[in-house]
């Protein structure tokens, strides 16, 4: 009648029929684990110690993450090798023992632990416990009926190469390797590894990770190199929605391709 | 045509994730009527191929045009058996014709896959709904006394709920489905692409099956308020058609899911 009528709402339809109404909570998820080198080398160097720089890069990036569009409907978990052997982190601050249940937390969350470096380089019992992980988050949010969308990403950041229980280089991670490509092709997670510094083995880590093993200079902030995970993390949100079916190749291809320039800085650094 | 008994309103629009990233809508719809046969059509094309939207129109147009020449040639079967032989005949017609085209199109080094579709028809003869389709299409069926149910619900293949199977892919026939379905109370038909899935179907969780990779919502029926309502402004003359666009594309649908949208209502008059 020339008024505005005070029913019709922006929000709803020309004809308002009823929809089902849109998630309050995410019912969607994506699973982010970081799996941090933590070995004693991580506590030596000239000026700042890496390990220090990498715990300021975590808080940094934890609060981009934070407040990025994935903070609605990411979680994310730490698993360390090194310090205390392989840790797993409860990020929840329960005060228990860390499980698949209180590792994950929401990006929306997330405060990274503050770590710290001794010890040799469990990274092959590391990666197995990770993969263990995923598996049984993946069972639990299916039991509360969250929809597993995007594949889960497992970033590694390392300055080293595996070794045993006794600091020897090991062979160990040969084993892992079928494993890894297995995850891979089921389109179980994905998987990233980043090499840092003059100490690391990039031989096991090209074997680990094939088409995603990306090297950086020791003078590359590690929050540059988080940004990387930042990346991956948008582009796993857009395979998830656009990228069906994908084999992981083609999401490690985009990632590097999206990855150029800022290999481009990488390699532009003294150091490495 | 005067004799055809059906009243046709369609909508597709681009979902709000690919209007983020500038991806063109690539849901196709058509219909065609054939005396008082109806003929409906829906194509969803994969967001990663860069010309699916290609491959999702040829994929809606070829299997119309395939599913006529047949009905005109040899009449409208009367068995679950004749439709079912008519239907599956009408889909490797339609991946031929989609193939042949890709290499007519793209020349010989074309990647099938760069068209990937999915694609649902339905056939509307006398008594028979008959669907047919590669994908995560679904049909809702309404009946005489506002009875509403889902015959054909949205295929879920994989571990994610978001992998599907295409006319492109190399197995597609494992996943095809025929369902000939014989119900002379049906009045009302929608059928549609995968995006409005989640936002009008009802899901059920379903109980954790002894194996690993249990589906976990399943839709198991329709939104009633929602197709009883659709159903009643399709059938009504005074309707505009362009407000089942305006419907869909409300902003509330964005929020329960980004991908393209498109829902093809049929009612008997």
């Amino acid at each position: 009648m020339g008024r505005s009528d005070p029913g019709v709402d922006e929000s709803q339809g020309a004809l308002g029929l009823p929809i089902n109404a849109p998630p309050q909570q995410a019912d969607e998820r994506i699973s982010i684990v970081l799996v941090l080198d933590t070995s004693e080398s991580m506590g030596h160097g000239k000026g700042k110690l890496p390990i220090d720089s990498l715990n300021e890069a975590l808080r940094g990036w934890a609060k981009e993450l934070r407040e990025s569009e994935v903070s609605g409907f990411g979680e994310i978990a730490i698993v360390t090798f090194g310090n205390g052997g392989v840790q797993l982190h409860n990020l929840q601050r329960t005060g228990t023992p860390a499980n698949f249940r209180n590792a994950f937390v929401p990006v929306s969350t997330f405060t990274p632990p503050v770590l710290r470096a001794s010890g040799v380089t469990p990274m092959v019992e590391a990666l197995r416990q990770v993969l263990k992980l995923v598996r049984d988050r993946k069972d639990e949010l299916r039991e509360d009926g969250v929809e597993i969308r995007f594949r889960p990403l497992v970033w590694m950041i390392s300055d080293g190469e595996p070794t045993n229980a006794e600091g020897e280089s090991t062979t160990e991670w040969r084993a892992l390797c079928p494993e890894l490509r297995a995850a891979e092709q089921s389109r179980h997670c994905l998987f990233f590894a980043i090499g840092v510094g003059s100490g690391v083995n990039q031989a096991v880590l090209r074997q680990l990770a094939p088409e995603s093993t990306y090297l950086v200079g020791q003078t590359v902030p590690f929050i540059e190199i988080l940004k990387l995970v930042s990346t991956s993390i948008e582009i796993g949100i857009e395979g998830g929605r656009h990228l069906r079916n994908a084999p992981a190749e083609d999401i490690y291809r985009i990632t590097r391709k999206r990855l150029e320039a800022i290999e481009k800085m990488f390699s532009a650094q003294p150091g490495a | 045509m005067a004799d055809n008994p059906w009243r046709v309103v369609a909508a597709s629009l681009t979902g709000g994730s690919h209007l983020r990233q500038g991806t063109e809508c690539q849901d196709a719809h058509r219909h065609r009527r054939l005396g008082d046969v109806l003929l409906l059509a829906v194509a969803d094309g994969a967001g990663s191929a860069p010309r699916s939207a290609e491959g999702a129109s040829i994929a809606a147009g070829t299997a119309l045009a395939l599913l006529e020449e047949k009905l005109r040639g040899g009449g409208a079967p009367n068995t679950p058996a004749g439709w079912e032989a008519l239907a599956w005949d009408v889909l490797h017609q339609t991946v031929g014709r989609l193939n042949q085209a890709v290499r007519a199109l793209a020349g010989d080094g074309a990647n099938p896959k760069d068209f990937a579709t999915t694609l649902s028809v339905v056939v509307l003869a006398g008594p028979w709904t008959v669907y047919a389709g590669v994908g995560d299409g679904f049909l809702v069926l309404q009946t005489s006394d506002g009875h509403l149910y889902l015959p054909v619900p949205p295929q879920q293949v994989g571990e994610y709920r978001n992998e599907a199977v295409f006319l492109t892919t190399a197995c597609w026939e494992e996943y095809a489905s025929v369902v000939p379905i014989w119900d002379p109370g049906r009045t009302g038909v929608a059928l549609s692409t995968d995006g409005l899935v989640r936002a009008v179907l009802e899901h059920r969780l379903s109980p954790r099956g002894p194996g690993r990779g249990t589906p976990v919502r399943t839709p198991v029926q329709p939104l009633s308020g929602f197709f009883a309502g659709v159903f009643r402004y399709a059938a009504d003359p005074r309707f505009d058609p362009r407000q089942l666009y305006a419907e869909i594309m409300n902003k509330r649908f964005d929020e329960v899911s980004g991908d393209d949208r498109t829902l093809l209502v049929a009612v008997q008059q």
